[in-house]
């Protein structure tokens, strides 16, 4: 048993005094999530986008207004801006001017809202009742994009700049607050407040709301539709400028991006508090998420290992974690009156008929190619032999290829293997999975706890990486069986920052972060494991291919498309899931497993929330209800970047910045869903086609014509089928 | 309430808010009848459906098929037991193709667990490969029974409604329920194809030898096809008899059409 000794018994009103300003100062922290959450809230109940690229316009609006003030400009590393043209030299290196606070803030509010309009003309209007997994791969990409062109043109490096806010510390009575904590509660509240009654007794507002519940309607009422959702891109966007601003000087002035995205879990916790809807209640929820983080991490937990996990530096992200899920599967009434739930998993795969032809054509024209013909006339035996020769290539580079490529390969493995674990969960089963790169950190840290500190063998520990994150996953997987579509993306992405910022940033876990050699005494060890990391990829890929076709697969498929015509025909949706997420978790298990090992060294930066946004963004231009979409996203992801950066000199973000686009592009020019890889290659999107979100309440309906000869054919069929029942009988 | 009756709902009741869209709903259907249900719009025929095949659990009430209450059994088990139904608006998979649709539905006619399935099938184990080659080849036959061969490999979101009307009637064949619960089968498609569907229903009851629940607004169509028919008017059973008897039940005209025609007059 424990016992809590402290050193100096708190008198009764010491303690009362403590509590209170556990209470304030989480005030204080809630106040900056709330704030915010409140542009997350408004573009919501705006357009039903939920915007993951919050953080990113908020931290454009932080970088033009400190880039721009005349205060803090002198104090800058880099105060110019850097435009520059991929692979030149040719680069534009403008400042921007410097002015007055007042002035300063303008420019910002003015780009922030310029920006918050661009990304709606351009991206999300063409996306007006789109499936959710292309709203979130979207925003998303709107993230990646935003963050690597302004790190590309802001500068990557951390900044410390004066406060907006003079710093000014207060103790009234025993309680302490700042300047700060005073300012970002008001704006915050005032915010809310003017926002509330906005949306509730002006015109505009009221327009607004309309437009959210049914686009079509308010445009046959006359609404603008377009014009409105700029108008709230635009405000949501300044909002979430002016929240970076006040963010930064909260934090004495560190200007990061890192930090600014961080806070996209608690705001959009807050937002949830308010169902996404209410701007009040998102105001209080993210007050509520300060005070319960602040008061958990100030309990004394009992010595030990609770008080280990508990205190850890990532606890806040933990408790904001608990928060969400507990909120999400409850789901009390009075939060979420009046929130439409999803009905489908919000997961469209679009594969058309032609599709499918076109990829068996582009298979067989491929077959029909080259010297090889004659061997593979017959595309079965032929494949293999095809597989047999790239295995043999890649089984060859360690031997002829300097070691720099066992070590780009060897990630070009992971990546496949973790496009793949997102195949299976999202484009099979159609449950939004935004923590894959959470469950290869389980499998990674397994390998160095079992190789590094236990010094077991490798084969014994390989296949341990992916049966660990098993469970892991399958209890993440819960909240599926009761959220869809974008609630549980939020779950799995609370999943994602507790495992990034609490769970592998334990002390326990610093000092076992390397694998054992593979090979004792070998010089570079990228090698071997780059051969286990291909042997292992070959398994599973196999693996995956033969479950494609048995009914496991299909009962994943039947799930996505229509979980009540699944359970109608026999399938017990909460284990197909389950066991999805478990398949998926151990394949991202062993991805992590087979990367400790290539890279010896585990480290925790290399398993965040971002990186697998990024997989997901990846994943979607791959095509992700196919299986070759996990060899493409390798190339796409990593095998090119890494062939171009050297080349891409200034512009270090090139290649990520056209893969963010290019995810956004086919969501947009692939409105029925996200379709294969083979299918937009071979088959240019077809304009028609995007006006399908037009009518997206009757997403399908066939035109007049085509309904006509429609209507004959289904008589004909009719006929048929009754005459050939008729006749079997006979 | 006969005691052995094949399948017998007693007392079903059923709340949404303040809204009793079932209030002590009773009837029985003997083995291998056609029942057709009928009701104005609101009368709950969808939602009984959805009670008995387990979509919504009911407040009070039981369902018994052959003896056994299936009031508890989460819904996915129903179709176990021998439920087959189809939804109101032909809610297939619009991503698969027409032959993978059906082979899906065959999922309760594949032995073995899902998690031994799943390893079976990473595995390319032989029983795997066995079991997926005759699925294939019955769904294949049923295709093409169904005159469906030259969709069989088109994507269900291209598809017309009747085909996919087909194709839904292609994966009760597959499911080979005893119990087989239709919503409306004739919605959506036009006149010409629904005087085509009766026969088809007939062809696939014989084919079962199943027991038919049908939800139909098609007035010639049920009392076409149906042996009993049971209609209902605001959550209550209002009468229950032959298609002749419930066309000369005054409530039943009333409740339907106001009293201003009969039935006799809509049917011809």
């Amino acid at each position: 048993m424990t016992k809590v000794t402290h050193v100096r018994q708190p008198t009764r009103g010491g303690r009362r005094l403590f509590w209170t300003n556990v209470v304030v100062s989480g005030l204080a922290a809630g106040a900056i999530y709330a704030l915010y959450g409140l542009g997350i809230t408004l573009i919501y109940k705006s357009t039903r986008v939920p915007n993951f690229a919050h953080g990113a316009i908020g931290a454009v609006g932080a970088y033009v207004f400190y880039k721009s003030w005349d205060v803090a400009r002198p104090k800058l590393h880099v105060a110019a801006l850097h435009f520059q043209l991929p692979f030149t030299h040719l680069s534009w290196n403008p400042r921007l001017p410097a002015l007055p606070l007042v002035g300063a803030l303008l420019l910002a509010l003015v780009v922030t809202a310029l920006l918050g309009v661009l990304v709606d003309r351009l991206f999300m209007r063409h996306l007006v009742g789109a499936p959710t997994i292309s709203l979130i791969v979207a925003t998303a990409g709107l993230l990646i994009l935003i963050t690597d062109l302004s790190i590309d043109i802001f500068n990557e490096f951390e900044e410390t700049v004066p406060t907006v806010v003079p710093q000014g510390f207060h103790n009234a009575g025993g309680i302490r607050f700042t300047n700060d904590d005073v300012v970002i509660a008001l704006v915050a509240i005032g915010i809310a407040i003017a926002a509330t009654l906005f949306f509730r007794y002006t015109n505009l507002g009221i327009a607004i709301r309309a437009t959210a519940d049914s686009r079509e309607t308010s445009r046959l009422l006359g609404i603008n539709a377009g014009a409105v959702s700029s108008f709230a891109w635009a405000v949501g966007s300044m909002m979430s400028g002016v929240a970076g601003i006040l963010i930064v000087s909260r934090l004495s002035g560190q200007l990061s991006f890192i930090t600014l995205l961080a806070l996209i879990l608690p705001g959009f916790t807050a937002s949830m508090f308010g169902g996404f809807t209410s701007l009040i209640g998102t105001f209080l929820g993210g007050l509520a998420l300060g005070v319960v983080q602040n008061l958990f991490t100030s309990y004394h937990w009992p010595r030990g290992t609770l008080s280990d996990l508990f205190s850890a530096a990532g606890a806040p992200t933990f408790v904001a974690f608990l928060v969400v899920i507990v909120v999400l599967m409850t789901r009390p009434k009075f939060i979420f009156k009046g929130v439409r739930v999803d009905e489908d998993s919000g997961v469209g795969i679009g594969r058309t008929t032609t599709g499918l032809q076109l990829e068996d054509r582009a298979r067989r024209s491929l077959d029909r190619q080259g010297a090889l013909h004659l061997m593979l006339a017959d595309w079965t035996v032929g494949r293999w032999i095809l597989a047999a020769f790239a295995l043999a290539a890649l089984m060859a580079v360690p031997v002829y290829a300097v070691p720099y490529w066992s070590g780009v390969l060897g990630d070009a493995v992971f990546f496949a293997l973790i496009a793949l674990s997102l195949v299976v969960l999202i484009g099979w089963t159609g449950q939004i999975n935004l923590a894959p790169l959470a469950f290869a950190g389980v499998g990674a840290w397994t390998a160095t706890v079992l190789s590094g500190t236990a010094h077991w063998p490798f084969a014994v520990v390989i296949p341990l990486t992916g049966l660990v994150a098993i469970p892991i996953a399958v209890v993440v997987g819960i909240p599926a069986l009761r959220l869809r579509g974008f609630f549980l993306a939020l779950a799995t992405m609370a999943f994602a920052f507790a495992a990034e910022q609490w769970l592998f940033t334990q002390s326990w876990l610093a000092s076992r972060n390397k694998v054992d050699p593979m090979v004792p005494n070998h010089g570079d060890l990228s090698q071997p494991a780059y051969l286990m990391g291909l042997v292992v990829a070959g398994c599973v890929f196999v693996g995956v291919r033969n479950l494609s076709r048995t009914r496991v697969s299909r009962a994943f498929r039947a799930i996505r498309d229509s979980e009540n015509t699944a359970i109608a025909m026999g399938i017990n949706p909460m284990r197909y899931k389950l066991l999805a997420f478990a398949l998926s978790g151990g394949i991202a298990g062993l991805a992590g497993g087979c990367a400790a090992y290539l890279h010896t060294t585990v480290v925790a930066g290399n398993f965040t929330f971002i990186g697998s946004l990024n997989f997901l963004v990846l994943i979607v231009i791959a095509g992700l209800g196919f299986i070759a979409g996990g060899v493409i996203t390798a190339l796409v992801g990593w095998i090119i970047p890494a062939l171009l950066l050297g080349h891409a000199a200034g512009v270090n973000n090139g290649p990520y910045i056209l893969v963010a686009f290019l995810a956004i592009r086919t969501v947009i020019d692939y409105p029925n869903g996200l379709a294969g890889f083979w299918t937009r290659l071979l088959r240019p999107f077809d304009a028609g086609e995007r006006v399908a979100w037009a009518s997206a309440g009757d997403e399908g309906a066939p035109a007049p014509a085509a309904a006509v000869a429609e209507a004959e054919a289904d008589e004909r069929d009719f006929e048929a089928a009754v005459q050939s029942l008729e006749s079997a009988h006979a | 309430m006969p005691e052995g009756a094949y399948f017998a709902i007693t007392g079903v009741s059923l709340r949404f808010g303040g809204l009793q869209v079932l209030d002590d709903v009773a009837f029985s259907v003997e083995r291998g009848e056609i029942v057709g249900l009928i009701g104005p719009n609101g009368a709950g025929k969808t939602t009984l459906f959805d009670v008995v095949s387990g979509f919504h659990k009911p407040r009070q009430g039981r369902i018994l098929l052959e003896g056994v209450d299936l009031v508890d059994e989460p819904a996915y088990r129903r179709a176990w037991l021998g439920l087959g139904r189809t939804f109101q608006t032909a809610r297939l998979f619009p991503n698969e193709t027409v032959v993978d649709i059906v082979k899906t539905a065959c999922h309760r006619r594949m032995a073995g667990g899902a998690v031994r399935g799943l390893l079976a099938g990473l595995l390319g184990t032989a029983g795997s490969v066995k079991a997926e080659r005759e699925v294939t080849e019955r769904a294949e036959t049923l295709v093409e029974r169904l005159g469906l061969a030259d969709y069989a490999n088109k994507v269900a979101s291209e598809l017309s409604y009747g085909t996919l009307r087909l194709t839904e009637l292609a994966t009760i064949l597959a499911m080979e329920p005893e119990l087989v619960l239709l919503d409306e089968p004739s919605s959506g498609i036009a006149q010409r194809e629904t005087e085509a569907l009766g026969p088809l229903l007939l062809e696939l009851r014989r084919d079962l030898g199943a027991t038919f629940l049908l939800i139909e607004h098609d007035m010639p169509l049920i009392m076409g096809i149906s042996d009993r028919i049971v209609a209902l008017a605001a959550g209550q059973v209002l009468a229950e008899g032959s298609p002749a008897e419930i066309q000369a039940n005054d409530d039943v005209v009333e409740a339907y059409l106001g009293g201003a025609f009969t039935l006799e007059e809509v049917v011809a």
